[in-house]
């Protein structure tokens, strides 16, 4: 078992932004990501979260690796809404061979999907920032800045190492079901029964899992509702207090500007 | 009392829903700075039996439990595990389940934190038990990025920096590879010579854990089928072949020539192989 962790060391100026910071960064991202809605901006907004990874120094082997799990599901997010998004001159008409349906790509369609996918690859991007330039420690520590209690921070962040974790685990079971010569059945049953050949030995290996890292904490003296120390905890300073005052600013210009003025907005029916 | 480190008092445990009992009457007794060892096969109580020493049972298990467990004079039974935890330390199987933060500087002081100790003397700590396992400098590594047995290492250091007087080891070196083993048994070694530490060890490796224990048990379905010191508990190779147990190799090689020692010493070894000698000399 491999546990993948997006996390890499180092010092640029964005691993020294306040966990507190970043995660407010990321929020923001994700929000503005859906409320502009203006494909050359969220373009824009994607180059520019880009620009930031590569300004923190992710190594380019972790971005690739990031890419090569997102970028399936951007590309086939792009490439449905032409279909679905029925609005628009139509720019390609054509009849499915050997049937009577007729599949038209319309050009709103294609600006829709543009919109779409780049908001997809602003949530994934903003997010892999996040994780690559801050530790799971540093997270808990943001989200305990944030008021949220150090329990709730603890949890949430072990869970989310947790998926990971069984993502990699059930990775693991389909290279095993593969290595014994089981082929994928097709069809709606098929795929139930593929489900349910992997899901089985993965509630085996997490149960066994949740039960290690549960007793690995307890004996290392994790009591809730007790006093506790922080080995790197840092309080907010000025610099970092006008960084969340001027991402907050942001995230006030963008509502604005979308439901205010009107001006980043091309489908106003549409979110 | 004062030289007991460990004091198990006719122990019977039995999980929630489950109709037998795991533990059936363990009675032991381990004084401070001796490493015990704990052989048996699968499902034979082992894991059970450090649960009951580090108080997650019963604190944290629901099941029925009869007898008495001291740690150091504490009752495990009355004891919270947070307070069995400032002297008894537990590294598991899985090294990489134990994580519990991205770094390993990180991951030592998750202990330390929540004995909420100063940042200076968790700084101190930290440095210590990253010393002690041969991880010095590896501070910022990456938890997960480490080897089989550095990783092993860095749980070892994670609970060597709370400072534990008793030390629970479940299969440390089960999923590393032959130089991983070696390097997580030379610790465990030095552990038990320099710093007095009382050691109960779990492990399927006979061979690594042979020249570490003083004290061994085979435990058989919740029950001590078999103890004593290593140099006749290891001679007793049938025993511990029935019972699911690898023997030494050097044993079963004795046991194949047909020479029974009592004592796995040099001197009985080397006595046992000259009256077999004689034996077959004097046959001929």
């Amino acid at each position: 078992m491999t546990f993948s962790t997006w996390y890499s060391i180092g010092n640029s100026a964005i691993h020294r932004w306040h966990p507190a910071t970043k995660l407010l960064f990321t929020i923001v991202m994700w929000l503005t990501a859906f409320i502009i809605q203006q494909p050359v901006l969220n373009a824009l907004q994607f180059l520019i979260l880009l620009s930031l990874i590569i300004l923190a120094e992710v190594p380019y082997t972790k971005v690739i690796g990031f890419t090569k799990v997102t970028s399936p599901i951007i590309i086939a997010y792009f490439l449905l809404w032409p279909f679905l998004f029925g609005e628009g001159p139509v720019l390609l008409s054509a009849i499915l061979p050997g049937t009577k349906f007729v599949i038209s790509v319309y050009e709103f369609g294609l600006v829709w999907g543009a919109i779409a996918a780049f908001r997809l690859a602003t949530v994934f991007y903003s997010t892999f920032m996040l994780l690559a330039t801050t530790s799971d420690s540093q997270v808990i520590q943001g989200l305990v800045s944030m008021k949220f209690p150090y329990i709730v921070a603890f949890v949430l962040m072990i869970t989310t190492r947790f998926l990971v974790t069984l993502m990699s685990d059930m990775s693991s079971i389909q290279e095993a079901r593969r290595a014994r010569g089981l082929s994928q059945r097709v069809g709606l049953g098929g795929f139930i029964r593929n489900l349910s050949s992997i899901l089985i030995p993965l509630v085996m290996v997490s149960m066994r899992r949740v039960q290690i890292l549960s007793d690995a904490i307890e004996v290392r003296a994790f009591e809730t509702g007790r006093n506790r120390t922080s080995l790197n905890y840092v309080g907010l300073g000025l610099m970092q207090k006008l960084s969340i005052l001027g991402i907050l600013l942001f995230f006030v210009l963008v509502i604005y500007l979308r439901f205010g003025v009107g001006v980043i907005v091309i489908f106003p029916n549409r979110i | 009392m004062g030289n007991v480190a460990l004091q198990i008092e006719n122990l019977w445990w039995k999980y929630e829903g489950v109709e037998t009992w795991t533990l059936q009457g363990i009675d032991y007794e381990l004084d401070v700075g001796k490493c015990l060892g704990i052989v048996g096969a699968t499902g034979a109580g082992k894991t059970t039996l450090l649960r009951c020493l580090n108080g997650l049972i019963p604190h944290s298990f629901n099941g029925l439990m009869k007898g008495n467990v001291r740690v150091l004079g504490n009752d495990t039974g009355e004891k919270k595990v947070f307070d069995i935890a400032m002297s008894v330390g537990t590294v598991f199987e899985d090294a990489e389940a134990q994580f519990v933060a991205t770094t390993l500087e990180e991951d030592v002081a998750f202990g330390l934190e929540n004995l909420a100790l100063p940042r200076e003397e968790m700084r101190r700590r930290i440095d210590w038990s990253l010393g002690i396992v041969g991880l010095s400098g590896f501070e910022r590594r990456n938890a997960h990025e480490l080897s089989g047995g550095q990783k092993q290492r860095a749980a070892l250091a994670s609970i060597l920096a709370m400072r534990p007087r008793v030390l629970l080891l479940d299969e440390p070196s089960a999923e590393l590879d032959p130089l991983g083993k070696s390097e997580v048994f030379e610790i465990i070694k030095s552990l038990k010579e320099d710093q007095k530490m009382t050691i109960v060890l779990v492990e399927q490796d006979t061979e690594e854990m042979m020249p570490i224990v003083d004290e061994l048990i085979l435990l058989q379905s919740g029950k001590i089928a078999l103890r004593g010191e290593a140099t006749s508990f290891f001679a007793r190779t049938r025993e511990l072949q029935e019972a699911g147990v690898r023997p030494l190799d050097a044993a079963i090689i004795l046991s194949d020539l047909g020479v029974q020692a009592s004592e796995f010493s040099v001197e009985s070894v080397s006595a046992n192989i000259a009256n077999k000698m004689k034996r077959d000399r004097g046959d001929k």
